[in-house]
């Protein structure tokens, strides 16, 4: 079975992609890296390894906050859910991000 | 790092442990949904958890990172510090003790000292607008001799003068009913030491006689109780008495019930009615002359009304009896000369025929100095020792701080040997550099403690040299806390921040220049010229090798993986 291969998330984005899986409603971590795998339809991949510690530090600035639940599968899990600071912080990066991409798309048609 | 923030990491260290294991279980969580995913994908059950742990890639460093995250590494840190720098001094006692011993002689020293000007040379009087104050005295070519005098000064002026600071009860009642320029003359009269008994206990006490206006004249409230109110003032019958708040604790032990309790004044009775505050001492706290401590305060007639043991009564509010001291506002509206012209005239008016009939007498007129620090006496004759004092010790403590960043200096280059091996396994600049501040704050703090021992004591040591005198001088000094706090941040400044930085910049980062071995190195004397260059380019060294070590680690990573996040 052929693949194309997986492309490893760009420094600075895996803040922004958890914040806008979470805009939707409330995760559990492993719900939100298979999530952004499948929205990306498998070529984006979440290091899993880094993207508990990002989450943490997330809660940690208040962007999210986490809530003890259970699983679709009936198991203890921890759900993040986006708080109102965190909404406008998804603002503010999904922006930039808006501006990179163009300047970026502009250099590559033009120059 | 703002409260709330230091709150979050204080609650997240105290949870630590309910916190780690939240974070093992949100991880397994995560391990078991991956393996269910693969097992779902047609793996065996081992195969399953085996790939979901590569995937997941180092499960303890991710563990790590979350508690950095959390920031809870801050403070396990500081405490890690205090305890490694609290080990590090107790193996040095004979260092540790020079260090604290000379910090304790500096800061103690300083405070005790300042505490002492600032109480001398600074405070004013606490009563209501003190600038105001003028204390009234008279003047006349040669002293009348037809006067009678209780005077606690007289003395010659700088034109040769005759100089007296007690008017008759004639004219202090002048003064006080009917000048347009002052306000609020009050009068008093020290009676020297009493013979006190309160709860049926004799002690020795100072007292002083004031006119009924001498409370609100001077703007002071009662602590408790009330002040003074009248000239003579007397609840049934017998005389009313303000204890001090210093008498009232000797002599009462701070109890409210002491209002209304009767006391004994040379053997004549007083009705206690108030306390004054604790920071009040009186117009005179050593005022014009060195006067003893004011425990009790009477009304002024009681002149009249006690027997104080004279043969013959003494007719005290006749016109040619001086003794009484007066002081007053003047006006704010007033100049100085209407001042003196008005004063002077009822001087004369009031003054006994005989006294201004004499030759020698002259012309007769008010003088005034400023009243607002009540502390002249102890002003003019300890202002210069003082300040003397305070600048030696000022150096002293220069002196104990560069003498102890010195030692520090000179450990830390033997300490160059530890510090080249926490470099090597690892330890960022930044954590060994704060090792070494809060190394050093440990030492300031314990030396800013022994310097607030010594500068109680050093102010009681003080005051005892000060008051050597045939009375002592009653003075409310306190080391204060701001002086301390400012003592002791200089010093932690100067001992933690300058060899700090040094010796972190000193020590080399491994892969830079300096990787031939501390040995080399640590035996070339600290200090010399030229030396700061070269610790400018150990750093850059160092910042360049951790650059370099951070590029290795990275691309020590498996090459058929994507470099990830």
């Amino acid at each position: 079975m052929h693949q194309p291969p997986k492309l490893d998330l760009l420094q600075g984005t895996l803040d922004l992609l958890i914040l806008r899986t979470l805009e939707a409603g409330p995760r559990h971590g492993w719900a939100i890296s298979e999530r952004i795998q499948q929205i990306s339809r498998d070529v984006l991949r979440v290091n899993q390894g880094s993207l508990y510690p990002a989450l943490h530090r997330l809660e940690h600035q208040g962007w999210i906050k986490a809530e003890w639940g259970v699983s679709e599968l009936g198991r203890r899990a921890r759900f993040y859910r986006l708080t109102a600071s965190g909404r406008r912080q998804l603002e503010v990066e999904t922006e930039t991000w808006a501006r990179l991409t163009a300047a970026i798309g502009r250099v590559l048609e033009m120059a | 790092m703002g409260w709330t923030d230091l709150w979050l990491r204080v609650r997240a260290l105290a949870r630590r442990r309910g916190a780690e294991c939240e974070l093992d279980e949100e991880l397994n969580f995560h391990l078991e949904m991956e393996a269910r995913k693969n097992r779902l994908a047609g793996m065996s059950e081992a195969q399953a958890r085996r790939a979901a742990r590569v995937e997941f890639g180092g499960v303890e460093r991710a563990r790590e990172e979350c508690r950095d995250a959390r920031g809870v590494a801050f403070l396990q840190n500081l405490a890690r510090d205090l305890r490694y720098g609290w080990r590090v001094l107790l193996k040095t006692p004979l260092f540790t003790a020079i260090a604290i011993l000379s910090l304790a002689i500096g800061i103690g020293a300083n405070t005790a000292i300042f505490s002492l000007v600032d109480t001398v040379l600074l405070r004013m009087l606490p009563v209501r607008s003190p600038e105001q104050l003028v204390i009234l005295k008279w003047s006349a070519n040669q002293q009348p001799g037809a006067l009678y005098y209780y005077a606690t000064s007289n003395r010659r002026d700088g034109q040769g003068r005759f100089q007296l600071n007690v008017f008759s009860w004639d004219i202090f009642a002048e003064v006080r009913s009917h000048s347009r320029t002052v306000s609020d003359a009050f009068g008093f009269s020290h009676l020297g030491q009493l013979n006190v008994t309160a709860n049926g206990e004799p002690r020795v006490a100072g007292g002083l006689l004031v006119s009924g206006n001498y409370f609100s004249g001077l703007g002071v409230n009662a602590l408790l109780g009330r002040l003074i109110a009248g000239d003579d003032d007397t609840v049934d019958g017998v005389p009313a008495a303000v204890v001090s708040y210093r008498f009232w604790e000797r002599a009462f032990g701070l109890d409210r019930a002491a209002i209304g309790k009767t006391i004994y004044i040379n053997h004549q009775p007083a009705v206690v009615v108030g306390v004054t505050p604790r920071e009040f001492f009186g117009v005179s706290a050593g005022g014009f002359v060195a006067t003893p401590e004011v425990d009790v305060t009477l009304p002024i007639r009681v002149r009249d009304r006690f027997d104080w043991g004279s043969r013959t009564p003494i007719p005290f509010f006749a016109p040619d009896r001086f003794w009484i001291q007066m002081m007053g506002r003047v006006k704010p509206a007033s100049d100085e000369r209407a001042v003196r012209a008005e004063l002077t005239a009822i001087l004369n008016a009031n003054m006994p025929e005989a006294a201004l009939r004499e030759p020698l007498t002259g012309a007769v007129r008010i003088e005034f100095d400023p009243g607002s620090q009540g502390l002249d006496y102890l002003r003019s004759r300890y202002r210069q020792p003082l300040l003397i004092l305070m600048t030696v010790v000022g150096l002293t403590l220069l002196m104990a701080c560069a003498n102890l960043a010195g030692l520090l200096m000179a450990r830390a280059t033997t300490r160059r040997k530890e510090i080249t091996l926490r470099l090597a396994l690892g330890a960022g600049r930044r954590r060994l550099v704060w090792q070494l501040l809060v190394e050093g704050a440990l030492l300031s703090l314990a030396g800013a403690a022994a310097g607030l021992l010594l500068a109680f004591w050093g102010v009681d040591a003080l005051l005892a040299m000060v008051s050597s005198g045939p009375v002592a001088i009653p003075l409310q000094v306190r080391p204060d806390a701001r002086i301390l706090a400012f003592t002791a941040a200089i010093s932690s400044d100067d001992l933690a921040v300058r060899p700090g930085p040094g010796v972190a910049r000193d020590a080399p980062g491994p892969g830079s220049r300096d990787e031939r071995g501390y040995s080399a190195r640590a035996r070339e004397p600290a200090l010399r010229a030229g030396d700061n260059a070269g610790d400018g380019a150990d750093c850059r060294g160092a910042a360049i090798a951790g650059g370099r070590h951070a590029f290795h680690a990275q691309s020590r990573q498996p090459a058929g993986r994507p470099s990830r996040l």
